[in-house]
């Protein structure tokens, strides 16, 4: 397959027969984020057994699928070389829109949020500014959007709240189906990125934007495409979100994602400058965020040392899991 | 029982028996204040407190109601910082969860949807909860389960009134005030505002309402807000009416600052550690004429309780009538005049005196807090 | 940060000093704030027309004093997003450097006063905070992103750590409290305070060997590394300097609100991040200044002001602002754009 995107891509891919991919494989940043998840559970389990029931284990689960469905439409968009701040905004907005319809439209109602929510995200990415400042202003304008369509009320879900709930509260495993479902979402995206033109194209993007124009890859329209693709996951993770709370409100539950998305996404592998995303670990990155509470509750911290120790864990998380292959500048 | 004292012969063993059993039906017939129908073990069951920060000298007070509590009832306690975030203070909840006791907790919620999900994991834990001060209005704890013990709170709309009464009559019935509600999507603010709008619509027609500038709760926010009402008002603002002392402490700076203390009047809810401070000392030619009195160690001591009772089995959710499940609890207008009433609740020992008070007369009925009412608060005029 | 163009090719853009003298021109009036002061102006007349309180000499003292504090932050921050960096700490640093301030000085908890001491020690935690952040970056190359968020957690779980469960330390100094809002030459004090630290950022990129290798840093790292500069010591200093700024506008922070807090920087990311890409600093770094980002703030504070005076629902206001935000970025942007233009 002499795809021009495959030319972009890392000379040594190709160059390298079987063995060195394997080697490559193994290289610290594949196997990072699992590890790092991996020894945080092993410290929690022997320091106290109960977390790791299937009480816990579901708990980690459930907090951690909205999470995981953020940083992965984060991850897209970060291998393209953006980033999108105003995603968790979206996701808020798609949580009180679909609270707001759910009892009257049903299954439709889903439908249609989640197409709102795609084009906002697509829309984002028309103007060719950069995505910092431009998920900047629109974060804002969610947010004031999230405040005025819930009129600053909670929406508590009444009619048809089964439609949403069951994600919550059918287990698979001692696992939510939310969670089984963001898990598929990351299969079906690392499938698609390494196995597909665009999935490729988009990662080509990432290393080396400039290269990928010059060789004709649909630059404007990848981008546009992985904002779609951020804004729709916004939406599921909304889903995700009304499933286990139930109701909707501009400052409950949902309203503070935006960080702890990113911080999965890096904590992931993937890069901050583009180029370098893996969703499988993302899933390991999105368990670990959300499970540092409850490590942090497992060493008997106080709860007024809480925000610091949980400081110190993310810098040391990364730190683990970042990607430090030479010449790559760590902004 | 009465069908293995059948098999049993017939002798003093089985009356004994008999005995005992009326004994303690008895006994827990006559309802609270008697010995525990089941001591509770500390390895098994754990008291949570979940405060919305560690900061403001409310939550402050629900810790330490909830300490003396703990330590009277001989269980550990662990405390929730949500470090005024929905998803912190869930996923800490999450995590004491995860550990495998039985939570008896108190919730002072961050926003009203909260609520269902914590009630859920509660439940899911095999605990028992209440929640002060904000919920959902159609989530009733009768339709949930005998884990959502009870949503308790004070009147919002009493507590506007006593706030709009005192600046009424400082004012002698004729000036303008400038309103500094809390977190918008709170029905704690919502329904202080509406019994303060309530009460200049219904007898002090010579009183105006200049702005409304919701301050999040937030000394700062609410600092930078009356800056800007200052500004914007200048010397037309005879006095400020805010949600909650937290607020009131920022606003009165920005007046010093701008060297109208002397000229204004405040009134607000909650009668914080500073507050009382500044009425005793008269800052600011008496700027502050009302307050409101409750306390955070009582709130938290008062919903702990009733979730240890249902926990131990002494209440059965099920069948208490509504008003002691979704409770309106006393609250008392306080003002210059009568403060030294009150000045007894704040002595060192006073949490644990209250506690002691609250084991003996139970939930519903201990002083300066008896069960008013229940049921969601009627916005008046709507 | 996402925005790393991590290889520039030559577009044209006026910083290439291959210019002949009327393209300088042209070139210098491009870079001159001038869209900022216009804008600012368009603004402060509308608003007067809204309510003409706005444009009194009570409500011009009124935003000097309330764009104090930003203005010390937005230095800092503005160094860092030159480097190509971010620094998200600001709150978290204000609030541990802010604590530890009050509490040595005469407050109601404890009946102390460290006199310079308090500003020594505090300024002093901004700065090791600021280090930590440097370090583990440049050394451990972890991405400032995060290694910002985590010293903004430490910064403000250190802040809560020293509130405890003691009663709200308020300021019993009246100097001290009344100190920021006191007028010299009709300018309150906590302005010319501002106006400090500003000059000292403007002094610092510059004059200094610092200022000029953060900017050559964010125009290209990889070859002001091979150029000789040392990026890692350059890096750490920056964060140093923005965590000290950070400090500083903390303490600023808790003497206008008289009583301390470890929440008392809430608000500022916000608003500091905004006005620094109004102003055209760049994310990519290499570009900008800090006039122009103390400029941005200015800017923002004059928007939130007028919106308040003029009677804007308080609802609306994030929206209104991310509108403008959204707008100007894309006025900015738009006359840049090429076909071979990397807009991350």
């Amino acid at each position: 397959m002499t795809d021009h995107s495959e030319i972009l891509m890392n000379r040594t891919t190709l160059a390298k027969p079987l063995g060195g991919r394997l080697s490559r494989l193994a290289s610290g940043h594949v196997i990072a984020p699992p590890l790092v998840f991996a020894v945080m559970l092993g410290a929690v389990w022997l320091l106290n057994p109960n977390y790791l029931s299937p009480f816990g284990i579901s708990i980690v689960a459930a907090t951690a699928a909205p999470i995981l469905l953020l940083a992965l439409g984060q991850a897209t968009v970060l291998n393209v070389g953006s980033i999108d701040l105003s995603n968790a905004a979206t996701s808020l907005l798609g949580t009180i829109l679909l609270a707001m319809i759910l009892p009257g439209y049903g299954f439709w109602g889903i439908l249609a949020i989640l197409a709102l929510v795609t084009v906002i995200g697509a829309i984002v990415a028309y103007a060719q500014v950069p995505s910092f400042a431009l998920t900047l202003g629109t974060l804002g304008v969610l947010q004031t959007a999230a405040l005025v369509t819930s009129d600053s009320q909670t929406i508590y879900l009444g009619a048809n709240r089964e439609l949403v709930s069951t994600l919550y509260t059918t287990n698979v495993g001692f696992v939510p189906l939310s969670f089984w479902l963001a898990v598929a979402v990351a299969l079906v995206f690392w499938a698609a990125l390494q196995f597909t033109r665009a999935g490729q194209s988009m990662t080509a993007m990432g290393k080396n934007e400039t290269a990928a124009i010059l060789s004709g890859v649909p630059v404007r329209g990848l981008r546009i495409a992985a904002f779609a693709v951020s804004g729709f996951l916004g939406g599921v993770a909304g889903l995700a979100i009304l499933a286990q709370a139930g109701s909707a409100s501009a400052s409950g539950i949902g309203s503070a994602l935006l960080l702890p998305g990113i911080a999965a996404a890096l904590v992931g592998g993937a890069s901050i400058s583009g180029g370098q995303t893996n969703p499988l670990n993302v899933i390991f990155g999105a368990l670990t965020v959300a499970f540092v509470p409850m490590a942090i509750q497992a060493l008997g911290v106080g709860a007024q040392s809480q925000s610091l120790v949980y400081g110190l864990f993310i810098i040391l998380v990364v730190a683990l899991t970042t990607t430090r292959s030479r010449g790559i500048v760590i902004k | 029982m009465c069908e293995k004292t059948a098999h049993l012969p017939l002798n003093r063993t089985r009356r004994a028996l008999g005995m005992t059993v009326m004994a303690a039906a008895l006994a827990t017939g006559l309802g609270l204040g008697s010995a525990s129908a089941q001591e509770l073990s500390p390895d098994e069951w754990v008291m949570v407190v979940s405060v919305i920060n560690t900061t403001n000298p409310y939550m402050i007070s629900n810790i330490e109601g909830a300490k003396a509590l703990a330590d009277h009832l001989g269980l550990p306690l662990e405390v929730v910082n949500s470090n005024n975030s929905s998803q912190e203070g869930i996923s800490n909840i999450m995590a004491i969860l995860a550990s495998g006791r039985k939570p008896i907790m108190f919730v002072n919620t961050v926003s009203s949807s909260d609520a269902p999900t914590i009630v859920d994991a509660v439940g899911r834990a095999g605990g028992y909860v209440t929640i002060w001060w904000n919920k959902p209005d159609d989530y009733k704890p009768w339709n949930v389960g005998d884990h959502f013990v009870a949503f308790q709170k004070h009147p919002g709309v009493s507590s506007g009134r006593c706030g709009a009464q005192a600046i009424a009559g400082a004012l002698d019935g004729e000036g303008e005030v400038v309103l500094l509600p809390g977190v918008q999507d709170s029905t704690t603010s919502q329904t202080r505002v509406a019994g303060f709008r309530a009460e200049i619509a219904e007898n002090f027609p010579g009183i105006t309402i200049l702005e409304e500038r919701p301050s999040n709760w937030d000394p700062q926010i609410a600092a930078r807000n009356a800056q800007d009402l200052i500004v914007k008002y200048g010397d037309q603002i005879d006095a400020v009416w805010s949600a909650d002392d937290a607020m009131q402490i920022g606003a009165m700076q920005a007046f010093e600052n701008a060297g109208l203390l002397n000229q204004v009047k405040f009134a607000s809810d909650g009668l914080y550690p500073k507050t009382l401070e500044d009425i005793q000392s008269g800052r600011g030619n008496n700027a502050i004429v009302g307050e409101t009195f409750h306390r955070g160690y009582m709130a938290s001591a008062v919903g702990l309780y009733t979730a240890y009772l249902a926990a131990t089995g002494e209440i059965v959710p099920s069948e208490l009538p509504e008003d002691k499940r979704e409770s309106l609890f006393d609250l008392s207008c306080v003002t210059p005049d009568n403060i030294g009433d009150y000045l007894q609740y704040d002595e060192p020992g006073a949490p644990a005196a209250f506690v002691d008070r609250l084991v003996e007369s139970g939930p519903w009925d201990v002083a300066p807090m008896p069960l008013v009412g229940g049921g969601v608060e009627v916005l008046p005029g709507s | 940060m996402s925005s790393f163009a991590r290889h520039r090719i030559p577009d044209g853009s006026a910083q290439s000093a291959r210019l002949v003298p009327p393209e300088r021109w042209r070139a210098a009036l491009r870079h001159a704030p001038l869209g900022m002061i216009l804008s600012i102006v368009v603004l402060a007349v509308v608003f007067t027309w809204a309510n003409p309180r706005f444009g009194s000499v009570e409500n011009l003292q009124n935003l000097l004093y309330q764009v104090a504090v930003p203005l010390i932050v937005v230095v800092g921050t503005t160094m860092v997003i030159q480097m190509g960096s971010i620094d998200l700490s600001v709150q978290g640093v204000m609030g541990a450097s802010g604590m530890a301030w009050i509490l040595m000085s005469p407050n109601s908890r404890l009946a102390v006063d460290f006199g310079p001491w308090a500003w020594v020690a505090a300024l002093a935690l901004g700065l090791g905070l600021g280090l930590l952040a440097g370090i583990v970056h440049a050394r451990l190359k972890v991405p400032s992103f995060v290694v910002t968020l985590g010293t903004w957690y430490i910064g403000l779980g250190i802040g809560v750590l020293l509130y405890g469960n003691g009663m709200l330390p308020s300021l019993t100094s009246e100097t001290l409290a009344r100190w920021p809002t006191r007028l010299t030459l009709g300018v309150p004090n906590a302005f010319w305070l501002a106006a400090a630290a500003l000059g000292l950022g403007l002094l610092v990129m510059n004059y200094t060997r610092l200022g000029r290798g953060i900017l050559a840093i964010g125009n290209n790292e990889t070859i002001a590394g091979a150029m000789g500069l040392p990026v890692a010591s350059i890096k750490i200093m920056a964060f140093a300097v923005a965590g000290l700024l950070s400090a500083l506008a903390g303490i600023l922070a808790t003497m206008q609100l008289g009583s301390g807090s470890p929440d008392i920087g809430s608000g500022q990311l916000f608003t500091v991040i905004p006005a620094a890409v109004i102003a055209g600093t760049a994310l990519s770094g290499g570009e900008g200044g800090v006039v122009r980002s103390a400029l941005g703030v200015f800017l923002l504070i004059l928007l939130n002001n007028g919106l308040v005076l003029a009677g804007v629902d308080p609802d609306f206001q994030s929206g209104i602002f991310g509108a403008i935000l959204v707008v100007a970025i894309i006025a900015v942007s738009w006359p840049l754009r090429g076909r071979l233009k990397v807009a991350k």
